[in-house]
């Protein structure tokens, strides 16, 4: 087993180097590039002063260079920060003031984005470098290199200090008060689950890998790392084909993947647009999903139409890394109603439905799920608050176990069973939103008096629909596009409000609280979704 | 004769008013700018269909991304549905 992350591009280099490792479009690097470039990129790091343990945040978009970034930089023993090259800059530069990075690794698609950052957070010592052919510039930065500049480093990596328990990236995850949380995430934390994985679904050399999920996000490791370790090739989705089922089910006909891994609300739209035909997809082996609840009834559209293929539910949150439990569907379910399992745990992780007390409750009784064992991030970065109110100290192991804010069911079978959120976090397209999050993005607002958001489930492939109440300052005009463009410079774009409904003034309860039970009542039979 | 012009500012319209998406330009690029996801854009399509009688369906295998690049680009797109309904193309 490999020490370190980067070490699995290094062995498949040495066995394999001709072999196609990442490819998007007409763009392909073969592990023996992937492994130059990555180790050429950590001379040049060191070179301009990234030190072990520093951050340096990725600034780019999903492409055979950004995965030469990543190992660039955990060869100089450092740790990188995924950023969404989507997201507001706003809440760019909340990931980067709590990150403190050393320096971030950009393109030209995100310059602007990244000047923008800058001027935020006046950041102005940042190192910047381009892992284009040519410098980058802004107003306020200037690239200290570029790839052109890599070709003078050596290319074979540096030797490292760093062992599996180092830090390899920072994952920014959703904060109930409107901070995003960084979570670490070690070698180890990496490893244990490819390890896993890998010999668990026997994936192989020359194996063709999806790369579906955006970078930023947790799921992206295993493709990646999982990929590496087999000796298989990545093939990056471009993002643009999630518009278009049939397009993406083409993808996935053209480059003959063997594995596709996704969040459920991609399957459920190729299923809603019926994209995938009978026996379709004839070298896919394998069909996991992760993230949130995939609908029974997408669940069977698949498994009747392709009856060659294995089904899997992954789940676990970014904290425990990738995945921590599973469960294979064995036969196609014959009641469309009855949810699938999440599960056992991997082997090295523990999966337990605990009472209020942190004991174990019985089969067939609710509570709420905890997760212990090699996927447990160390922790939030620079947060022992909320890392201790998270990781706790399993009373009966002595051991970590990290509560997870969600309920759960063990079933007399041994299996665990998901039943939804203790709080308001909720996934919509696979995204963990935290509505707290949302909310103070709008009561930062000075047009509005009070605003409240809700989430409300959704009949069409999304999982959940984000509401926003409002009452307006008296005197102001204020119109859902406005707000939406306003909260637009703090939330990424999934994280916005889908309906809107305006008040004079918010229901509450008895209690004087807002009445979020009334509100999404409202919410739920407004029929064209929009109420302004 | 090109009449997709004429149904630029309705789209522009719709994603304002319907979307809560305001659209710089029409030739602003929807896709790259990350404006238009999954969500919007079935929203999208559903609101061309009711309000402007235009079946956009993803379906469609001519469909492609570039006829969504931008609101110039799905009006040529929708405009050219129009026109083929119109001639009796299946």
């Amino acid at each position: 087993m490999v020490e370190r992350l980067q070490e699995y591009v290094t062995q498949q280099a040495a066995a394999r180097p001709e072999a196609a490792a990442v490819v998007l479009g007409a763009s392909e690097l073969s592990y023996g590039e992937l492994d130059r470039a990555s180790s050429q990129l950590a001379h040049c790091l060191r070179a301009v002063g990234c030190g072990r343990g520093d951050r340096v945040g990725l600034l780019m978009p999903k492409s055979p260079t950004a995965i030469v970034a990543m190992l660039g930089v955990l060869k100089a023993d450092a740790m990188y920060v995924p950023m969404d090259p989507a997201c507001p800059a706003e809440r760019a530069a909340r990931v980067i003031s709590a990150s403190e990075p050393w320096g971030i690794l950009a393109a030209s698609t995100t310059a602007p984005l990244l000047d923008e950052i800058i001027a935020l957070t006046g950041s102005e010592h940042l190192v910047v470098g381009s892992l284009e052919t040519r410098p980058l510039s802004g107003t306020h930065f200037e690239s200290r290199f570029d790839w052109s500049d890599l070709a003078a480093y050596p290319d074979a990596a540096p030797a490292s200090a760093n062992s599996a328990d180092d830090p390899a990236h920072l994952l920014f995850t959703s904060g109930s008060t409107g901070q995003p949380k960084g979570v670490v995430i070690t070698h180890r934390n990496v490893i244990g689950f490819v390890e896993w994985a890998r010999n668990h679904f026997g994936i192989t050399a020359g194996e063709r890998i999806s790369g579906h999920t955006p970078l930023h996000f947790d799921l992206s490791t295993f493709d990646i790392y999982g990929t590496l370790s087999a000796g298989a090739t990545l093939y990056l989705v471009p993002p643009q084909l999630n518009l278009l089922p049939h397009k993406l089910a083409d993808f996935i006909r053209r480059t003959q993947l063997t594995q596709w891994f996704s969040v459920p609300s991609t399957l459920t739209f190729l299923a809603k647009h019926d994209a995938v035909a009978p026996n379709d997809f004839p070298s896919l082996k394998r069909l996991l999903w992760c993230g949130e609840v995939l609908p029974t009834p997408s669940l069977v559209h698949f498994m009747q139409r392709l009856p060659h293929v294995s089904f899997t539910n992954l789940y676990g949150p970014t904290e425990a890394t990738i995945a921590s439990s599973y469960h294979t569907v064995a036969t196609c379910p014959q009641d469309a109603r009855a949810p699938i399992p999440i599960g056992i745990a991997c082997a090295g992780e523990q999966l337990r439905v605990l009472n209020g007390n942190g004991n174990d409750v019985p089969p067939g009784e609710i509570g709420e799920i905890f997760i212990g064992g090699s996927g447990l991030s160390p922790g939030y970065w620079r947060d022992p608050e909320k890392t201790a109110a998270a990781f706790r100290t399993d009373p009966a192991t002595g051991g970590r176990i990290y509560r997870t804010g969600d309920l759960g069911r063990l079933s007399h079978d041994g299996l665990v069973y998901f039943l939804g959120r203790a709080d308001s976090q909720i996934k919509s397209r696979g995204y963990r939103i935290e509505l707290g999050e949302v909310e103070a993005a709008f009561h930062a607002l000075d047009c509005l008096r009070e605003s409240a958001i809700v989430a409300i489930p959704s009949d069409g492939f999304e999982g959940n629909l984000i509401c926003c109440a409002y009452v307006s300052q008296p005197d102001v005009e204020v119109t859902p596009t406005g707000l939406k463009q306003q909260v637009g410079r703090l939330l990424p774009p999934y994280m916005l409000p889908a309906r809107w409904l305006t008040f004079s003034k918010l229901p509450r309860n008895a209690n004087g609280k807002v009445d979020r039970p009334r509100l999404k009542e409202l919410f739920s039979s407004q029929p064209t979704g929009d109420g302004s | 004769m090109d009449n997709a012009g004429g149904l630029i500012p309705v789209i522009t319209r719709l994603f304002s008013e319907q979307l809560h998406i305001d659209v710089p330009t029409p030739d602003t690029d929807l896709l790259e700018s990350g404006m238009m996801d999954s969500f919007a854009f079935v929203n999208l399509l559903v609101m061309m269909e009711s309000e402007l009688r235009i079946n956009v369906s993803l379906d469609d295998p001519d469909l492609e991304l570039s006829d969504l690049s931008s609101v110039r680009q799905i009006a040529r797109y929708a405009e050219s549905l129009r026109r083929s309904v119109d001639a009796g193309v299946p």
